[in-house]
């Protein structure tokens, strides 16, 4: 274990400039993410969980800024970098999967391209031993035939595929810290399961911190150790996911989980006749 | 490839690429393929009818039409050519500057297009003439100084669609430099686009360079040039009418030919309509 967290947020505020001045949207949030542990951060649609993200990496659209905080990777400061310098920084202290895998890749390029350009993005060399390392991360993903996904053109994958091979390149420079945006937005629930057990079991394997943002609280049940509830870019609760769950302190927690629980009753009673008694069991 | 067009439309684009094909030899080849020096004044031999040595006779100063015409292909194809060329340098380095640096710099490089947008593209070349001199050189300066500003907001709205790509996210969350992004990621489809474009334009283009030639602006008279064997016809078009048909014809069908590509080009540079269709 290493002395520092692999990731500390603290007091993250970012902020929209326009003509009319500016528009905070993210309020002072402040995060850790040890080695080896999954935070959650849930909150509706717009609460600022995807900017914060962002912030992080310093990758804000235009009109955004960080106003106020400070990143610590590894203990590093990078909220003080050069965007060149900061650049280093992500692909090697920090990797990020997104939603929506299939709109990740660039259909012009082949999977092997686009592991190509991770490698040299990071000025290392490109022959040799560079498809051995493409094809034991995409193994670890659990492709059995990696030469043949590094010749296919994305768009002749599906989602599922997509997010595993994107979670590879996350992976290809080892390290410490995964932040991951909505990984199981858009996919079937199959391959939500899939993905949900390969971040699980490369958490194990190899001690990765992770920052996993959702709005699906039963994908924080089933992978995070502590969770941070997020509303109106600000974080209103937080604590491990069983305590929170269990008893949550603000009445918004409350009411995220109620919901979620209504929906899965409904879904139980309008749908358990049809499909057995195994309904409904698969997601909690 | 364009495996969903109907047999007339794959018959013309044939036809089409034969004539570029045809005209591109032709260009190339020109002192093999003319029979005769299309600037050879002979009067004692001037508007024969056609006849041996001369297929297509000659006009009013005895020259040899098919040889000009040949000659003539030269000229137009190779002026298109460096205009078109012109044009994509200049656009491409404007556009993409703008697009991607984004700001005031955006806001500058758009008000100098604006600029450029505002005047009638044929007045504006003439009056570029006007300031340059007449000559061929300064007939393809003139029409792609006119142009640039079309494709340079083009490439600059495709830009910055490109760039919120969310491929463009996950190439920066990868640690891939700006510069990278933007040969790797932004300017194959831009060029793809451009390609296209400059395909339907090239026709366009060629009329203004005829056009301008016509009005005695462009390439000036010796030289082969279909704009300027039309504007030397015009006092035979009752008496010689061939003399001003076959430049007009040559005018007609290279534009046509050049326009037809263009949205198979399309078909055949969009990456998912090419292996969705193999």
């Amino acid at each position: 274990m290493t002395a520092h967290p692999v990731l500390r947020v603290t007091e993250l505020e970012i902020a929209a400039f326009g003509p009319h001045g500016s528009l905070p949207l993210v309020r002072g949030v402040s995060l850790s993410v040890l080695a080896n542990r999954v935070v959650g951060l849930i909150g509706e649609s717009g609460c600022g969980k995807s900017l914060t993200c962002l912030g992080i990496l310093g990758l804000l659209p235009g009109n955004l800024r960080r106003t106020r905080g400070e990143v610590f990777l590894r203990g590093e400061a990078v909220h003080t970098l050069a965007p060149d310098a900061m650049r280093r920084h992500c692909g090697r202290s920090v990797a990020m999967i997104l939603q929506n895998p299939m709109s990740c890749f660039d259909a012009v390029h082949t999977i092997g391209r686009h592991f190509r350009e991770t490698v040299a993005s990071h000025g290392l060399q490109t022959n040799g031993g560079f498809r051995d390392r493409a094809r034991s991360a995409l193994h670890e993903v659990g492709f059995d035939e990696p030469d043949a996904i590094l010749g296919l053109y994305p768009f002749q994958m599906s989602g599922g595929m997509l997010q595993r091979v994107m979670i590879a390149l996350a992976l290809l420079l080892e390290p410490p810290l995964l932040i991951a945006d909505e990984p199981t937005t858009d996919l079937d629930a199959v391959a939500q399961a899939t993905i949900l057990d390969l971040l699980a079991s490369l958490r194990k394997r190899r001690g990765l911190g992770v920052l996993l943002v959702t709005h699906d609280l039963s994908v924080i049940a089933r992978l995070a150790d502590e969770v941070a509830v997020m509303r109106e870019g600000a974080i209103i609760e937080r604590g491990p996911v069983t305590a929170v769950f269990a008893a949550p302190r603000e009445s918004y927690t409350a009411s995220l989980l109620r919901a979620h629980h209504r929906l899965d009753r409904d879904y139980r009673t309008h749908l358990g006749a049809w499909l057995g008694p195994a309904a409904g069991t698969e997601s909690a | 490839m364009s495996c969903e067009g109907s047999p007339v439309r794959r018959g013309l684009l044939v036809a089409a690429l034969v004539v570029i094909g045809a005209l591109a030899a032709a260009a190339l080849l020109a002192p093999w393929v003319a029979p005769h020096d299309p600037t050879a004044i002979d009067l004692a031999r001037k508007l024969q009818p056609p006849g041996k040595g001369c297929f297509l006779g000659t006009d009013h100063l005895g020259r040899d039409l098919w040889s000009r015409l040949v000659y003539g292909a030269r000229v137009s194809i190779g002026t298109v050519v460096a205009i078109v060329a012109l044009i994509l340098v200049l656009s491409l380095a404007v556009g993409c500057t703008a697009g991607y640096a984004g700001g005031w710099v955006d806001a500058l490089l758009m008000r100098a297009c604006d600029l450029f947008l505002t005047f009638p593209t044929f007045i504006l070349a003439m009056f570029l003439i006007g300031v340059l001199g007449t000559g061929l050189v300064n007939v393809i300066l003139a029409i792609a100084f006119t142009h640039w500003a079309w494709y340079a907001r083009i490439v600059r709205a495709l830009v910055l669609t490109l760039k919120q790509r969310n491929y463009v996210l996950a190439a920066r969350v990868a640690g891939t430099s700006r510069g990278r992004i933007l040969i790797r990621h932004i300017l194959p489809p831009v060029l793809a686009q451009l390609a296209i474009l400059a395909t339907l334009d090239i026709g366009h283009m060629m009329l203004h360079v005829s056009g301008l030639s016509f009005l005695g602006l462009g390439v000036q008279p010796p030289t082969p040039e279909w704009g300027v064997m039309i504007n030397d016809a015009r006092q035979y078009v009752w008496t010689q009418p061939a003399l001003i048909l076959y430049p007009g014809l040559m005018i007609f069908l290279t534009v046509m030919a050049f326009n037809i590509p263009g949205d198979h080009l399309r078909d055949v540079l969009d990456p998912v309509v090419r292996t969705q269709g193999a």
